[in-house]
């Protein structure tokens, strides 16, 4: 195999297949608890190197800015509207076959804009938060044989809804997503019905050393049995402005595995907010196939600006 | 700060196309690639003597198979002229093409005709010459010899009047040869100037054709041609591997055994019959294909992987296609296919799954 240099961008390898790589797993329907409206930005760009039988192949990818507005309300009622993707679909992948040669591009997935309600009582919180899931893909694959090429497009539509709810105490944390549900459209007619995974997160926070920890163990339930169930398992703890975390994912689908390592360091900003680094790496792999991840990731916090009043 | 960006470089670096993660691609599917040559099935050759009222050319000329003759009507501003210094019709020859010196004679024409339907047999599509070839006064106004960039005839009065009073000039060749000047639907077209006290007055053609006579094929001639048009109908038998595959090529070659163009290169389309080969004129899409040649070429490949994959689709609609020569009327071109010689030969692979 010859080396050709050039410049890419793409994402996963792996989201080539089921309905793209997972972006929801650990998420929680929760405030996180704090007394201040807060709006967060998150910017996350990616860097995959990919390794299979001594080759390797660099991808550099960014991700859509997040959006999220959590405001408190009165009687301990509380609101968070935000968007996030659910579903990435982007891969870039080139095959040799003899005379052939395929160049197959993703890009687009699944989006998710989410709106949600919790409610505290004393030490505990309610929470629940409806979906609605959108989004278009598309797939240009190049086939070449010699001198000629053809080139084969794949469109993709997605409307879909999910719904999540969980109770959350200082020391524990148990909530359940279900009722996903994805309609995609392959352009132009075919429609499909994905039935998304119920997803069970259950988490446990305690203190050891002084030090608090956040061990969180999730199991999702496919219904279509062409895909796994996965365990995943998410371990994290902070002191200060420091903030560590392990997470163990197993993907739902062709026994891709994925072990990440993530730091947190967090700067408040004096009657602002506060911003945060988090650098990702994961090692996603399967078979010989090994993706190397890193993942920085900065969210910016705006605290409510008119939160002097409370004072 | 040394060290990072040589680290950096390194992960650009890596950015390259290597074909990384081939299994992951092969859940979509095998891409394994195929060939196959389809078996002819049919080839033979349509003709027909069509008009060439749009053409950018025109040609007057002659050899033992052909000869085409150019009819030209000029638009005066004026019914009579007086004191005209000079009086000449100034033909420009096109030089794109490898042109003869033609002798040739002007003559006036008797009847009317219809630019856009008239041909060697007819002057419109209703009413045929009465002599094929077109209805002209057979005593010539002036003689003339085209070569070089172009032609110039000097008139006087007389004639002046007279060809304000015919229906139109024809040009017709005396003796071998061919020679393409630009029509009205081309770049500088025949104008006749009139000259007076050096003040020029053009008087533009308005109605501009060649008519064409050509020799028929026989049966067993493969031949494409323009001016004299000839089609080749071709078409290959559909085999089933070819079911839920997509074509990657289809490659349709032949063998070519003579040429007569002016030209040193022709175009080469093809057309997908819509309906089953009737005539010449049986339905045909748009070019599916397009490739230039040299004239002189013994061997053509065409890439005609839009009728392959009308096949794979529409298995039940393999009606063949039409191989010609484009812009049928541009010229007068021929070229001989040698017979039998036709070959498709097919690369295709299983498409890729969708998604889900």
């Amino acid at each position: 195999m010859s080396i050709i240099i050039a410049f890419l961008i793409n994402a996963s390898i792996f989201s080539i297949g089921g309905i793209g790589e997972d972006l929801g797993i650990f998420n929680d329907p929760f405030m996180q608890g704090s007394h201040l409206a807060r709006l967060g930005f998150t910017v996350s760009p990616e860097y995959m190197l990919l390794n299979e039988s001594g080759d390797l192949r660099g991808v550099f990818w960014t991700n859509p800015i997040k959006l999220s507005l959590a405001v408190p309300l009165t009687h301990g009622f509380g609101v968070m509207v935000g968007n996030r993707e659910r579903f990435n679909q982007c891969f870039d992948v080139y095959l040799e076959d003899s005379s052939l040669q395929i160049h197959a591009l993703g890009e687009g997935g699944v989006e998710e804009v989410y709106a949600g309600l919790s409610k505290r009582l004393g030490a505990f919180e309610l929470a629940t938060t409806g979906s609605f899931l959108f989004g278009n893909a598309w797939e240009i694959w190049t086939h070449s044989i010699g001198s000629y090429s053809l080139v084969d497009t794949f469109s993709y539509r997605y409307r879909g809804r999910i719904f999540s709810f969980g109770l959350k105490h200082d020391l524990f944390s148990v909530a359940y997503e279900s009722f996903g549900r994805v309609r995609m459209v392959y352009l132009p007619e075919e429609t499909t019905m994905i039935d998304l995974p119920e997803r069970l997160s259950v988490g446990i926070y305690p203190k050891i050393a002084g030090w608090p920890l956040g061990i969180i163990y999730e199991h999702s339930f496919w219904s279509d049995t062409t895909f796994d169930s996965p365990n995943r398992l998410k371990i994290f703890m902070n002191r200060g402005n420091i903030g560590l975390m392990y997470y163990f994912n197993p993907w739902y689908f062709n026994d891709v595995t994925e072990h990440g390592v993530a730091l947190e360091f967090g700067v408040p900003l004096r009657n602002i907010g506060s911003v945060s680094i988090l650098m990702d790496f994961a090692m996603r792999s399967r078979d010989g196939l090994r993706e190397l991840l890193i993942k920085p990731q900065l969210t910016f916090v705006l605290n409510e600006l008119f939160a002097l009043r409370r004072k | 700060m040394k060290q990072c960006i040589l680290i950096i470089s390194l992960i650009f670096l890596a950015c390259n196309e290597l074909p990384v993660g081939e299994d992951e691609l092969r859940q979509r599917g095998e891409f394994t690639p195929q060939f196959l040559e389809l078996n002819l099935f049919s080839t033979f050759t349509e003709y027909k003597n069509i008009n060439t009222g749009s053409a950018v050319n025109l040609v007057f000329g002659k050899n033992a198979e052909y000869e085409s003759r150019a009819m030209l009507v000029f638009d005066f501003p004026d019914s009579t002229y007086l004191g005209l210094d000079e009086i000449r019709m100034i033909l420009n020859i096109r030089n794109s093409f490898n042109n003869d010196t033609v002798p040739f004679s002007l003559h006036l024409m008797d009847v009317e005709f219809s630019e856009y339907e008239a041909d060697w047999t007819r002057r419109n599509l209703d009413v045929p010459w009465t002599t094929p070839g077109g209805d002209f006064n057979s005593d010539s106004i002036r003689y003339g010899i085209a070569q070089g960039d172009s032609v110039i005839l000097y008139f006087n009065y007389i004639e002046l009047e007279q060809i304000q009073a015919a229906k139109g000039i024809m040009i017709v060749p005396r003796d071998t040869g061919f020679c393409y000047i630009s029509s009205r639907e081309g770049e500088n077209p025949a104008r006749i100037i009139l000259e007076k006290n050096d003040v020029m007055i053009p008087a533009f053609v308005e109605v501009d054709c060649h008519i064409i006579n050509g020799p028929e094929p026989t049966l067993f001639d493969d031949w494409i041609g323009s001016g004299w048009v000839y089609r080749d109908f071709v078409k290959f038998n559909y085999d089933t591997l070819l079911d839920s595959t997509m074509a990657v090529y289809a490659e349709l070659s032949f063998r070519c055994a003579e040429y007569f163009s002016h030209r040193d290169t022709i175009e080469i389309g093809v057309r997908q019959l819509l309906e089953p080969f009737s005539t010449f004129d049986t339905p045909t899409g748009p070019l599916i294909a397009l490739k230039r040649i040299g004239v002189g070429d013994t061997m053509v490949t065409i890439d005609i992987a839009k009728h392959a994959e009308h096949l794979i689709e529409h298995p039940d609609s393999n009606y063949g296609f039409f191989i010609g020569i484009t812009p049928e009327s541009y010229d007068i071109s021929r070229v001989k296919i040698v017979r039998g010689s036709h070959r498709l030969n097919i690369g295709y692979i299983e498409p890729p799954d969708p998604r889900y």
